[in-house]
C-alpha cells in the first residue's frame, strides 16, 4: 500500500509512515484487530485448557473408582473361591501328572499304606470317579474310611485322662465301621468297567483284615465277632463292641 | 455470580469422587488381605506344632497319626521341629501295626513293622523318648 500524506510504500505491520511519520490508519485499524484477536484466542484457549483439565481430572476420578470396584469384587470372588479354585488346580494337577499320581497310589496300596493313599488322595482331590484312577475307585474309597476306623478303635482303646465312655467310643468305632464296610460292597462298582480288581481285591481284603486285627487286638472283639461284624447292622456293632471293651476292661 | 456457583458445584462433585476413591482404595485392600487369608487357609501346611505337643502331652498318639496324615510337608517336613512330631506319629503307627500282627501270628509283617519303628525313632531327635511311652502305652517290648 502506498502512504496518503508522501506516497511511500507502506506494509499493513507499519503503523507509523517510516518515510514521513504519519500515522498509518489501515495498518493501526488492523494492528488492533490482531491485537483483539490475539487477546481473543488466548482467553478462548486458557478456557478450553481449563475445561479439557476438568473434564480430563473428572474422567480418571471416575476410571480410578470403577477400577477399585473391579479389582476389589474380583478378590473377594476369589477368595470366597479359594477351595474351589484350589480344586480345580488341583484336579488340573492330577490330569497332567496322572502316570505318576496313579503307579504312586497303586505302590501304596501294594505295600499296605492304606493311610498315606487317603491323604494322598485328599490332597490331590482324586476320587476315583474321573480316569485314570477309576481303576483304583474301591481301594481309594475304602482307604478313605480305613483311616477313621484305625484311629477311632485306638482312642476306643486308650482313651486317656479326659476319655469319653466306652459306650461313646463303641458307637464311633461301629460308625466309621459302616462306611467302610459299605466300601467293601462289590456290587456298587458293577457300573465301572476300568477297574482294576487285582489290585484292587488284595487291597480291599488286607484293609478288612487288618480290622479285624484291630478289633481283636486292641478292643477285645473276638475272632468270631469281628469276622461276623460285616453281616450286622451298625447299632449292633456297637453293642457288640461296647460289650467287648467292657470284659476287657 | 451463576459461574462461581458451577464451580462450587464442580469442585463439590471432584471432592465427592475423590473420597469414594479412598474408600474403593481401602475396600480394595481388605479385599486383598481377605483374598491371601483364604489362600493361605487352603494351602497351609494344617497344624501347628502346639496340636502336636497337646495330643503328644495327653498320649493321644492315633490323634498324631491323624495330623500327620493330614499335612501337606509330611514327606518332606520344612520345620525341623515338626519333622520330630511326624517321626513320633509314624513310630506310633508302625508299633500299632506290630503288635497287631504280632498277636495276630504275622511275623512277616510284623517284623517289616519293626524296621518302621526303627527308621522313625531315628528321626525322633528329641522326642526319641516318646518310643519308651508309646511301647508302655502298648504294652510291648521294643523290637
Amino acid at each position: 500500500m502506498k502512504c496518503k500524506f508522501c506516497g511511500g510504500n507502506l506494509s499493513l505491520e507499519d503503523e507509523y509512515c517510516p518515510h514521513c511519520g504519519v500515522v498509518n490508519e489501515q495498518a493501526r485499524k488492523h494492528i488492533q484487530d490482531m491485537r483483539r484477536y490475539a487477546g481473543d484466542y488466548e482467553h478462548t484457549k486458557k478456557e478450553v485448557y481449563k475445561t479439557a483439565r476438568r473434564h480430563t481430572r473428572t474422567t480418571v476420578q471416575v476410571v480410578t473408582a470403577v477400577l477399585l470396584l473391579a479389582v476389589s469384587l474380583l478378590l473377594v470372588a476369589a477368595g470366597s473361591n479359594a477351595y474351589s479354585i484350589s480344586r480345580s488346580v488341583e484336579e488340573g494337577r492330577a490330569r497332567r501328572n496322572a502316570g505318576e499320581y496313579t503307579a504312586y497310589i497303586e505302590q501304596c496300596l501294594r505295600e499296605g499304606d492304606f493311610m498315606e493313599v487317603q491323604a494322598f488322595c485328599q490332597e490331590h482331590h482324586i476320587w476315583g470317579y474321573d480316569e485314570p484312577y477309576d481303576r483304583y475307585l474301591p481301594a481309594i474309597r475304602a482307604c478313605q474310611d480305613y483311616g477313621w476306623v484305625y484311629v477311632s478303635v485306638l482312642e476306643a482303646a486308650y482313651p486317656g485322662e479326659y476319655g469319653q465312655e466306652a459306650e461313646e467310643y463303641a458307637e464311633r468305632v461301629a460308625e466309621c465301621l459302616e462306611y467302610f464296610y459299605e466300601d467293601l460292597a462289590t456290587e456298587r462298582y458293577e457300573f465301572y468297567e476300568t477297574i482294576d480288581w487285582d489290585v484292587n481285591a488284595g487291597a480291599l481284603e488286607e484293609m478288612e483284615e487288618n480290622i479285624r486285627f484291630l478289633l481283636t487286638t486292641y478292643l477285645g472283639v473276638s475272632r468270631e465277632d469281628a469276622d461276623s461284624l460285616k453281616d450286622l447292622s451298625s447299632a449292633r456293632r456297637a453293642v457288640l463292641i461296647e460289650e467287648a471293651m467292657l470284659d476287657a476292661q | 455470580m451463576r459461574n462461581r456457583w458451577e464451580e462450587i458445584v464442580k469442585d463439590t462433585r471432584r471432592l465427592i469422587l475423590d473420597i469414594v476413591i479412598a474408600v474403593l482404595a481401602f475396600g480394595a485392600v481388605i479385599a486383598l488381605l481377605f483374598a491371601i487369608s483364604s489362600y493361605r487357609e487352603v494351602y497351609a501346611d494344617s497344624y501347628s506344632v502346639d496340636s502336636y505337643y497337646y495330643y503328644m502331652e495327653e498320649g493321644n498318639y492315633p490323634r498324631l497319626v491323624e495330623l500327620y496324615y493330614g499335612e501337606r510337608d509330611r514327606q518332606e517336613p520344612k520345620d525341623g521341629e515338626k519333622k520330630e512330631f511326624y517321626a513320633v506319629a509314624r513310630y506310633y503307627e508302625a508299633a500299632s501295626y506290630y503288635k497287631m500282627y504280632q498277636e495276630n501270628g504275622d511275623t512277616e509283617r510284623a517284623k517289616e513293622q519293626a524296621e518302621k519303628m526303627e527308621a522313625a525313632r531315628q528321626e525322633m531327635g528329641t522326642l526319641s523318648g516318646e518310643a519308651e511311652n508309646i511301647c508302655r502305652q502298648l504294652e510291648i517290648q521294643a523290637p
